[in-house]
């Protein structure tokens, strides 16, 4: 069973759809409980990440997120669901992420014609060929994205793949049980589906 | 590796030429909107549209036309073809164009490439078509005094170019194979990001070209090929993995 964490920062609809659309059922949830049954979770969010930090302090979601990661639970973070996987954000420095990923989220600089939020298409450097999340990934292959926040990873290690948007920065991360992309697979098209399926085949 | 299907743009319709010459051309579709779509509903990760027109005269002429394109699909698009200046490559990325594709002005004007390389980085590719190993701008009719292609290569990767596109103009449209030789060449000296096009005819050359995507061949343009029905888009896609 895979649970979508429902907890209030929207998208969880395309991001439910995507999921059956590759053939597999879901739930939404924003319990703790849910968290208990999950055989896979998907971290969607889009939205600031204060109020989403907020949101999982006061559900008890954050110490069950982190609980689930810790018994080893595969976890799948899109957009600012990944970002809150840090342990801080320049969008509210005084509020503290969960910290599963060591190292910051820094907003884009506004300078030369930079366009903020980067929306779009963008391609994918590989830098982890043996990441499973990107199996079957040609490098160059492009997925959608639109954030004006990126992570920065204090362990360069867990960057899986980067992307140019006036600098590289870091578009998949991998740590064990633990992925994220700053991207978004559910509107990625056929690219989106495989790394969808990828992470649901795991 | 990419493939990426080519949308050649003549007064509106989508059309193949020979070797880049407009006497020889040959349209395939008046709908280039349905052709768009019918290229993403097959998979297709990018598209890689020109301007001929545009190409010919230093002017676009086809933006109404691919305007309704990126209306119409949820897809990247490259588009080259009569860009000579920035104030066109910004209205271009404002229409949103993913890439824009230079060749002429980019090549002739060393200024111009240097500007463009700050402002615009990525989103901007420059391509270099080849006949006969020399560089070919103005719709590839003119190919004196214009710098070597080994040292122009140089100047792309100094300005920090990730990629370039390459053609052998003398193989389009022919379907005759593409130049592998040359592209091996250009691979080993640029160390650059490749995306290359030019007189794919079967499913062969894509495998054979498949095997470069671990020396930074990122892309192929397919064009006639596709339009002729000598493979699929899909078939296309599982050889290049």
């Amino acid at each position: 069973m895979v649970l979508i964490i429902d907890y209030g920062m929207g998208n969880i609809h395309s991001v439910q759809k995507a999921i059956e659309a590759v053939g597999q059922k879901t739930i939404v949830g924003n319990s703790p409980s849910d968290l208990q049954k999950a055989e896979k979770v998907i971290f969607p969010g889009v939205g600031a990440f204060s109020d989403a930090m907020a949101n999982l302090k006061e559900t008890g979601l954050a110490q069950a997120i982190t609980d689930y990661i810790q018994k080893g639970g595969m976890l799948l973070g899109i957009c600012l669901g990944m970002q809150l996987l840090f342990e801080e954000s320049e969008e509210s420095p005084n509020k503290k992420g969960l910290g599963i990923f060591k190292g910051r989220v820094l907003r884009f600089p506004r300078k030369n014609g930079l366009k903020i939020p980067h929306m779009g298409w963008n391609q994918l450097k590989i830098v982890k060929n043996d990441c499973p999340l990107l199996s079957g990934i040609n490098p160059g292959s492009f997925v959608y994205f639109c954030h004006s926040f990126y992570p920065d990873p204090k362990d360069k290690d867990i960057i899986a793949a980067s992307t140019e948007h006036g600098r590289d920065f870091a578009s998949v991360l991998w740590k064990g049980n633990c992925f994220g992309v700053q991207f978004h697979p559910e509107k990625s098209q056929s690219v989106g589906r495989i790394i969808l399926n990828n992470f649901l085949k795991l | 590796m990419l493939i990426i299907p080519a949308i050649d743009l003549k007064d509106g319709f989508v059309v193949r030429l020979y070797q880049g010459e407009f006497k020889d051309s040959k349209v395939y579709s008046r709908d280039a909107v349905r052709v768009a779509k019918h290229w993403v509903k097959q998979g297709a990760q990018l598209l890689h549209i020109v301007d001929l027109d545009g190409a010919s005269t230093g002017i676009p002429k086809n933006l109404s036309i691919l305007n309704d394109i990126i209306k119409a699909i949820d897809c990247p698009i490259e588009f080259g073809g009569g860009i000579r200046d920035i104030k066109t490559i910004k209205m271009l990325l404002g229409l949103g164009v993913f890439r824009v594709v230079l060749g002429t002005r980019a090549i002739e004007d060393e200024k111009f490439l240097k500007n463009v390389a700050q402002e615009f980085k990525d989103r901007v590719i420059v391509s270099l078509d080849v006949k006969n190993n020399r560089l070919a701008t103005q719709g590839w009719k003119k190919t004196g005094g214009l710098p070597k292609l080994e040292d122009f290569i140089l100047r792309l990767k100094n300005l920090n170019f990730s990629r370039i596109i390459y053609t052998d103009t003398l193989k389009d449209g022919t379907l005759k194979g593409p130049n592998i030789k040359e592209i091996k060449a250009i691979l080993k000296s640029s160390k650059l990001k490749l995306i290359v096009s030019g007189g794919i005819s079967s499913l062969l050359d894509i495998r054979r070209l498949s095997f470069l995507g671990k020396k930074g061949l990122e892309g192929v343009i397919i064009g006639k090929a596709l339009y002729e029905g000598r493979f699929t888009l899909a078939e296309a896609l599982k050889i290049a993995g």
